[in-house]
């Protein structure tokens, strides 16, 4: 007999593993002193994303950057997965506290698609080798939403991981692959809102910055690492890109951003118009300058 | 007064622009077509003078300004909620969540311009803000009669400007009277001011009740060459002091005559070591009344202004948010034009400066503009907006400085971004992003808006 939706929302299910890794680190999180605290200024979904995406890549230098520095921070290295999951969850809490409540079972309906599509090709790419079955064998094992939202998570994993032997041989992109987690994390932030009570605004920000420190903080190592290590290759930022690229300004110490307002669309065009300024502004001031120009 | 980065207009560094305030004692022009940013760099202008602990009087048109108390001085959501557009709609959830966003984007702006919470904390507790509406109680009440009705010392030093200031109440009385208000073709103005100015020399004050009473039995046999009744007839007269009457009992004109003298020495003197910031705002007048009112506070302004000795440095900064139509080309005169060409002036050698922003570089009178020392134009859509603009602009000696290149960039120049012209300093002319204000810029405010964040002030003020 099938199950509806609504025998899926009482079925108990598992502590989540976003939920799980934010209760293991929540003495670290509230301990990041006010002082430390990074402002969240960039998407925490799209960054979580980019980052649960790109770690099975990142992991794998692993061996080399202990060769590489015997001092290098592990624990942060080892624990970003867990503050990754740990700052989706901080968020959930921090929406869940003011935010419009999104409609959950449009998500799930959406994303059991998106579910069942995948399972299928990856168990005929299993069938044919290119990926480990073992791997499939959890999905669709357990009941409910946030199961569901997990068993994404893991196929959008096993594609990532075996992405060497299933290139071309599957209809998704990695792309497609990044659009579903971030799938999974809305249908989780949005069951987390159902089930959170609310809390205050400012103590969920607070507790949503202090996590977003520590991800962003052990990100920023780890990417360091790999930027060290893949400098000659120049493949550096597409296995661990940054969480601010696409935004019109960049500042870190040290770094300054030109920008060419010829390379522009406006500056680019034609007759007399075009051929007014087109200059190079060098951001020494790193200051959130744009292109002065439009069209 | 740090406005904002500059950069080359031929390209090259960035680096921030700090205007020293001396600089505009000279004045300055803000120009830009809708949406350039006008006000937002009026208000940074505005917000840097009074860190540098220069007071500024505001004349607002539009009902911006107002947005100055809206410079909260935390990072946090609960300021920006009665703020937020729909508030007490009944979404609070939605209300919240807007003003969360506002709040982070607030945060994450200042502090990439490098101005942190501290400072924005600093100014505000450095800041004496006050919001007069003349013919309104929503913000503070301005007696605006009381250049006529308050006898000042103005009298004793300076004759000249006291009639002036005089002239102009009067123009705005006759004008609520429904007659008109021009001194140099109405009989009933200039019989006013020959007995408002007489009672005003003998030291009296020249309140309305006294002069109603000095119409029908006037003190004096004659007006220029003319008996008093071949220059106004009795029956003329009569229906002067009724109107006058009529006006005095009315509950509405009562709110003119409510309030804060027109003071400026006082308004522009720091309370508790805190820098005054003045804002008149006539949002809620009609065109005419507006004028008038705004050429009484300007006359006030030019006398004050002309009592001070001379310094080289900016003591006051007077800013004047879209002057269209108070400052227009020859042959237009309304009552603000006088005061302001004078301030334009004069006002430099006095250390005042005025800043005036419009849309349009057609609205101003060319004296304003020859005058202005820095430039700020944004955005001009038209060859003729342009040509008025470049040829004050260029500068032969500086790369990208010729007028043919200057009117290129200010065609194609984004939102947010103003070619800049210090005649004062070293390099003339650069691009410039104004920073983020540190006042939530929310855009116009009602009447009712108004009394709630006077009020609130008012309430943290006692707390």
């Amino acid at each position: 007999m099938a199950q509806s939706n609504l025998v899926f929302e009482n079925v108990p299910t598992p502590k989540l593993a976003t939920e799980e890794a934010y209760d293991n680190i929540l003495a670290e999180i509230v301990a990041v002193p006010d002082e430390e605290l990074t402002t969240v200024n960039i998407d925490v979904v799209a960054a979580v994303t980019t980052v649960i995406g790109s770690l099975p890549e990142i992991k794998a230098f692993r061996s080399s950057i202990e060769a590489e520095w015997r001092n290098f921070d592990f624990v942060q290295f080892d624990k970003l997965e867990t503050y990754a999951l740990a700052l989706n969850h901080a968020h959930s809490l921090y929406r869940g506290a003011f935010a419009p409540r999104a409609n959950v079972i449009e998500l799930a309906a959406d994303l059991g698609l998106m579910r069942d599509r995948m399972l299928s090709n990856a168990q005929s790419l299993a069938s044919l080798g290119l990926i480990n079955g073992e791997r499939l064998k959890t999905v669709k094992t357990v009941t409910g939403y946030k199961a569901l939202a997990s068993d994404v998570l893991t196929l959008g994993t096993v594609f990532k991981e075996h992405w060497s032997n299933v290139e071309g041989k599957t209809p998704y992109t990695p792309a497609e692959l990044h659009r579903s987690g971030s799938a999974a994390l809305e249908l989780l932030t949005a069951v987390g809102l159902r089930e959170q009570t609310p809390v205050l605004v400012g103590e969920a920000a607070l507790t949503r910055q202090r996590a977003f420190t520590l991800f962003v903080r052990a990100y920023d190592e780890a990417r360091r690492a790999v930027h060290y290590l893949r400098a000659k290759a120049g493949d550096a930022d597409r296995i661990a890109p940054s969480l601010y690229a696409g935004r019109t300004v960049r500042r870190r110490n040290g770094e300054q951003e030109v920008i060419d307002t010829a390379a522009a669309p406006n500056a680019s065009a034609n007759g007399a118009e075009a051929a007014a300024p087109a200059i190079i502004i060098d951001n020494r001031a790193g200051l959130p300058v744009d292109n002065p120009f439009t069209s | 007064m740090y406005l904002g980065a500059a950069v080359p207009p031929t390209g090259g560094s960035t680096a921030p622009l700090q205007l020293p305030p001396h600089h505009l004692v000279t004045h300055g022009v803000v120009l830009g077509m809708t949406g350039s940013g006008k006000t937002g760099l009026l208000m940074v202008m505005v917000e840097e003078a009074l860190r540098s602990q220069v007071p500024v009087i505001m004349i607002d048109v539009k009902g911006d300004l107002p947005n100055l108390l809206l410079s909260f001085p935390s990072f946090e959501p609960e300021p920006f909620v009665p703020w937020v557009e729909g508030y007490g709609s009944g979404d609070d959830v939605e209300i919240a969540a807007r003003a969360a966003e506002l709040a982070q984007e607030r945060a994450r702006q200042l502090e990439s311009w490098n101005v942190p919470l501290a400072d924005v904390a600093d100014f505000r507790a450095r800041t004496d803000i006050r919001v007069l509406t003349p013919g309104s109680s929503a913000g503070e009440p301005v007696h605006i009669f009381s250049s006529l009705e308050r006898r000042s010392a103005t009298w004793d030093a300076d004759p000249d400007a006291g009639r002036a200031a005089l002239s102009a109440a009067i123009s705005l009385v006759l004008r609520l009277l429904g007659k008109d208000p021009d001194p140099a073709k109405s009989r009933e103005h200039v019989l006013l001011s020959v007995l408002a100015e007489r009672r005003l020399e003998r030291g009296q004050s020249a309140d309305l009740g006294s002069l109603l009473e000095d119409v029908l039995r006037p003190p004096i046999e004659r007006i220029g060459a003319l008996e008093v009744n071949d220059f106004l007839a009795l029956k003329d007269r009569r229906n002067l002091a009724a109107a006058l009457n009529t006006l005095l009992a009315s509950p509405t004109f009562a709110s003119w005559r409510q309030g804060a003298s027109l003071d400026i020495r006082e308004w522009l003197t720091p309370k508790d070591g805190r820098t005054p910031a003045v804002i008149v705002s006539v949002a809620h007048l009609d065109d005419e009344e507006r004028s008038l009112v705004l050429g009484v506070l300007l006359e006030e302004i030019l006398s004050y202004t002309r009592s001070l000795p001379g310094s080289s440095q900016l003591r006051a900064l007077v800013v004047f948010d879209e002057v269209y139509g108070l400052l227009p080309p020859h042959p237009a005169n309304p009552p603000t034009k006088r005061p302001t060409v004078a301030l334009m002036k004069q006002g430099r050698a006095f250390g005042i400066g005025v800043v005036v922003a419009t849309q349009n570089p057609m609205d101003l009178d060319y004296r304003a503009l020859s005058n202005a020392g820095f430039w700020a134009v944004g955005r001009l859509q038209t060859d003729a907006d342009r040509a008025r603009v470049v040829e004050s602009l260029a500068h032969a000696d500086e790369p990208g400085g010729s007028p043919a290149e200057i009117s290129n960039v200010l065609r194609r120049l984004g939102p947010r971004w103003f070619m800049v012209r210090d005649v004062h300093a070293e390099t003339k002319t650069a691009l410039l992003k104004p920073r983020w204000a540190m006042s939530y810029l929310r855009g116009p405010m009602t009447q009712s808006e108004v009394r709630r964040l006077v009020g609130r002030t008012r309430l943290k003020a006692v707390a």
